[in-house]
């Protein structure tokens, strides 16, 4: 094997290859960045240009901007708080307020070099440890999608920085919207108020800009901008400066890694990708912190652990996709459909009989994360310095503008803009509430994954007397469930822990209570 | 003073505004009959999929975009209308222009389950016109492969033995799979639990990992699991040349061809000569040997069902799904 | 008091959505029913303890009411007319307006002539990404 996988690395040095490598990054990066366009929809288009080429430099081109994509999504969630793919929702949280307080070049560092981590050690599971990885994410049935679903709720005990009661009222909320439209099993149309339009329910990403993005721009408008002052960036241009940040960002391995490792698995389970795995990560990166109170409100930490999980989520998905033929995300459905085209079928054969160009892919998936890194810091930083430098009066309706865009690319339909500032306006009256967004967009991504494991779980357990017994029974289960439940209790611990409060003062609106103020 | 400033300002704006609303416009016009059919196409034609951009409809969508383009002479650009299991897709079809401009990805048996089950789809079966259907996937039973099932007979039996707890995957609710299991069930007399999986990407692994007996999915998985499953029966009308070890439902005794068929549609008013140069268009496309290829090679059957035919095979689907869900009560 | 607020307003939510409830199968509810009543139990809690625990409203905004009335009416026109004008005159009307909203003088024609610029920039910029690059569908003029 050692010498399939040294003729990999080494193809990719091919001119053309890099040409396309480069090509693949940054145009994924660019896709990746702007709101409404997922890094499927590119790969979809992308398609007829694979059928000119040989499968080699086809896939490479796949690979690269898919890798690339993910990354770009940071971008602007970092710059305007508005995740470019669901799979940097998570980034949001630190990455705006970092933003805001000027540090957004560091921010953008963070995202990179996060990515590029992530991305290598998702590669590096699929080289060496794609069979027992594969083998491992078949073990999860539908029970278990349903507690992974409920582990994920959990993250809202985290991630409610005001109150659990109203970051529980947010989630609820969001589940309950993710229910309008065509139940998952029985078919039911539900919810749709008597309208056609919502059969097909209400899509993610015009939510996520309605409850990300739109409050944003109604702040900017109604204030005039004038926080603009606060974003002329604070730090000093000197000379080691960007090594310096470089350093900053890394100076936790262990959250890089355990934040990877948390997208390679999440990865691997087909019917959760990036969306999942960036808030996953960042739940546990606040968890192990020393400092869990700085998180949300520019902890650097919180950017790395979101981007290093989503880009491991390239590798990690691609393990099933590549061994069992089982696309682990929606663009690894893309790549399989090309790998098809191509008369290439996985399996374990595909590794034997395809080594060459299955190795000289999966180092390009490799490569694409590394040229992540200079693209990413001269293009992201000029984004940076070019979004950071716009008058807020350009800038508040441009974001519009690109929120419009995304709102409508997806479907084509006019509907979604409606929901978006629909969402949108309901968005701003709950911040002003103290509601925060996250737990709302956690609803509306788990609830599905929720609701459909648990139909069915119950259907696949029919021929035993009591269903529902097989929720509590599957050992991968009660694993899961342990899990939930310490990350459920583990913010009451904590503090009553630390502060010796009675558990009567859980009840207080104002809980949990911000232990240091960042002014 | 503000006013008056405001309005100055305006104005040039608007002016500004409506000069680009001529450059930028260029949607369809309203037909004027056959006589439009005359030099069509003249501008590019939208292909729209009602689903979301990476599944099967989406890669033959694109395999067939430059064979397209070269027949018809002009651009065919490929979008997607995602939602409701296509409904929101074909319910909108139903108030596109029917100028022959926009052709829209339609699957059997889905524009017929989706009237037959909602109270609402959005669309009747016979609000779009289907122009040509050119490819199918016949469905398909496959069990484990180290699972102790090795015929259908052995399915029937294990089913018989424990109503209700032999569990069938497949993919999607009112999906040809869905009725299919619910097919064999009534004919077999059995009772087989379905269960849904959105896509065959999460109901493959399903079966591989034993969370259900068996999977009713369609004919391109077989080649694509290879040895990891066997397929103990095929809903085609003879056994498949890609898969010649796979006895047929019809050969165990079952009448049962079905699958899902792919082809597009367009607005029931669109005038008929122009629906004419479509078919023609996709016949020719579909003859092309390099697309042949691509569609076998993905498993695919390549199938050519002009608009005649195309409403022909609905209706007699129609006419095995109706009183088959009548009989189980699904609907009244 | 504008917890007692948001806490109906959630068991209002919940009141609609049970009131909708039109199951045709056993699985319609399953997951929805148990999500619409917990909604309802929080958003009284939530009610209740907004009045119990009233306080001074450390809450002070720092996003004047009026400004807020008028970025919530711009965007809101904004959308509405999008189907009418189509992205192209939609955007350069809006974003213009937009621009001119957030001075806080009014502007000189050069600022205005830059506003205008900006704004066929930015919106022209994505028009032709999106349609040509893409190939992607924007709304159209269609008055």
């Amino acid at each position: 094997m050692f010498d399939l996988l040294l003729n990999g690395f080494l193809q990719n040095f091919s001119p053309y290859l890099l040409l396309l490598l480069l090509t693949g990054t940054a145009s994924g990066m660019a896709v990746g960045a702007m709101p409404g366009l997922s890094a499927t929809l590119g790969l979809a288009l992308l398609i007829p240009f694979t059928f000119a080429m040989e499968p080699t430099p086809g896939l490479v081109l796949l690979g690269a901007f898919y890798m690339g994509a993910i990354y770009g999504g940071s971008f602007t969630a970092i710059l305007v708080n508005t995740p470019g793919t669901p799979s940097s929702i998570a980034t949001t949280f630190d990455g705006y307020p970092m933003t805001k307080q000027g540090r957004s070049e560091e921010a953008i560092v963070a995202a990179t070099m996060g990515s590029l981590v992530g991305g290598l050690i998702g590669v590096v599971a699929l080289v060496f440890l794609a069979p027992p990885l594969a083998d491992f994410s078949l073990r999860f049935g539908p029970q278990e999608y349903f507690w992974i679903a409920i582990f994920g709720l959990t993250i809202i005990a985290t991630l409610a920085s005001k109150s659990l009661l109203k970051g529980f009222l947010g989630g609820a909320l969001g589940l309950l919207i993710s229910t309008i439209g065509i139940a998952p099993i029985g078919g039911d149309v539900r919810f749709t108020f008597g309208t056609p339009l919502l059969q097909g329910g209400v899509p993610l990403v015009p939510a996520l800009i309605g409850l990300f993005t739109i409050p944003e721009v109604i702040r900017l408008i109604a204030r005039r901008g004038r926080e603009e002052a606060e974003m002329v960036t604070t730090e000093v241009r000197s000379k080691g400066h960007l090594w310096g940040l470089i350093r900053k960002v890394l100076s936790d391995p262990v959250n890089v890694i355990r934040s990877s490792v948390i997208g390679v698995i999440v990865g691997i389970l087909p019917g959760a990708g990036g969306s999942v795995a960036n808030l996953v990560a960042y739940n546990e990166a606040k968890r192990a912190s020393p400092h869990p109170e700085r998180y949300g409100k520019g902890e650097v930490q919180g950017v790395v652990a979101s981007e290093s999980a989503n880009n491991a989520t390239v590798g990690g998905g691609m393990i099933t996709t590549l061994t069992l033929g089982v696309p682990g995300t929606p663009p690894d459905a893309i790549i399989l459909g090309v790998l098809l085209l191509q008369g290439l079928r996985p399996g374990a054969e595909l590794f034997q009989t395809q080594g060459k160009l299955v190795y000289t892919f999966i180092f390009a998936i490799a490569f694409s994360a590394v040229m992540m890194v200079p693209v990413g810091l001269i293009a992201g930083r000029a984004l940076q310095r070019g979004v950071v430098a716009l008058p807020a009066r350009y800038l508040a309706p441009s974001i519009f503008v690109l929120s419009i865009v995304g709102a409508y690319a997806i479907r084509s339909n006019v509907t979604d803009v409606y929901l978006m500032l629909l969402i949108g306006l309901v968005g701003y009256l709950m911040a002003v509430a103290d509601f925060s967004p996250a737990p709302i967009v956690l609803g509306l991504i788990l609830g599905p994954i929720a609701e459909t494991g648990l139909g069915q779980g119950l259907l696949t357990a029919a021929g035993s007397n009591h269903p529902w017994t097989s929720f509590f029974t599957r050992p991968l289960s009660l694993v899961l469930i342990a899990l939930s439940l310490l990350s459920m209790l583990w913010p009451l611990y904590r503090q009553l822990r630390g502060r010796r409060i009675s558990p009567a003062a859980t009840l207080d609106l104002d809980w949990p209570p911000n232990e240091a103020k960042v002014d | 003073m503000r006013r008056t400033v405001f309005a100055r300002t305006m104005a040039p704006i608007l002016a500004f505004g409506l000069l680009a609303a001529g450059c930028s416009s260029g949607g369809p016009t309203p037909s004027a009959g056959a006589g439009a059919a005359k030099g069509y196409p003249k501008k590019s034609i939208k292909y729209v999929l009602p689903f979301d951009p990476g599944g099967e409809s989406d890669i033959t969508a694109r395999l067939q975009q430059k064979p397209l383009q070269d027949i018809l002479g002009t651009n065919v650009v490929v979008s997607y209308k995602p939602g409701a299991g296509g409904a929101l897709g074909w319910s909108e079809l139903t108030r596109t222009s029917p100028d022959g401009y926009t052709i829209m990805g339609s699957n059997l048996p889905h524009i017929i389950l989706q009237p037959l089950l909602r109270a609402n789809a959005g669309y009747k079966t016979s609000d779009l016109k289907q122009v040509y259907i050119f490819e199918s996937t016949p469905n398909a039973l496959l069990v484990p492969a180290d699972s102790p099932i090795k015929t259908l007979d052995d399915f029937i039996a294990a089913a018989k033995k424990d109503p209700g707890a032999m569990t069938v995957g497949g993919s999607g609710e009112d999906s040809a799979n869905w009725i299919g299991t619910l097919d064999l069930g009534d004919k077999a007399g059995v009772k087989l639990t379905y269960t849904p999986f959105t896509g065959t990407g999460t109901a493959i692994p399903a079966l591989l990992g034993n969370h259900v007996k068996a999977l009713m999915t369609y004919t391109p998985q077989i080649a694509q699991l290879g040895d990891k499953v066997r397929a103990i029966a095929v809903a085609a009308d003879k056994r498949m040349t890609s898969l010649p070890d796979v006895p047929t439902f019809k050969e165990q005794g079952f009448d049962i061809v079905d699958g899902a068929y792919r082809g597009v549609s367009v607005p029931k008013a669109t005038p008929d000569a122009i629906v004419q140069k479509l078919v023609a268009a996709f016949k020719k496309a579909n003859s092309d040997p390099t697309l042949v290829q691509k569609f076998e090679k993905l498993g695919f059957v390549v199938e050519n069902y002009g608009p005649t035919e195309a409403a022909q095979l609905t209706q007699e689907r129609e006419a095995v799904y109706g009183p088959l869900l009548k009989k189980l009560k699904i609907i009244k | 008091m504008v917890n007692v607020i948001s806490g109906l307003a959630f068991v209002v939510f919940a009141g609609v959505f049970w009131v909708q409830r039109n199951y045709t199968s056993e699985f319609g509810g399953l997951f929805a029913d148990p999500v619409i009543i917990v909604m309802a139990v929080l958003g009284l809690v939530l009610a209740l303890l907004g009045l119990v625990q009233r306080r001074p409203s450390e809450h002070k905004s720092d996003v004047p009411l009026a400004g807020v009335i008028r970025a919530v009416l711009l965007l809101v026109a904004w959308v509405a007319l999008l189907p009418t004008l189509g992205y192209v005159v939609d955007g350069l009307v809006f974003f213009v307006l937009a621009a001119l909203l957030m001075r806080d003088h009014r502007p000189s024609l050069k600022g205005l002539a830059l506003d205008v610029g900006v704004s066929v920039g930015v919106v022209a910029v994505l028009y032709l990404v999106f349609t040509w690059v893409l190939v992607v569908q924007l709304p159209e003029f269609a008055l």
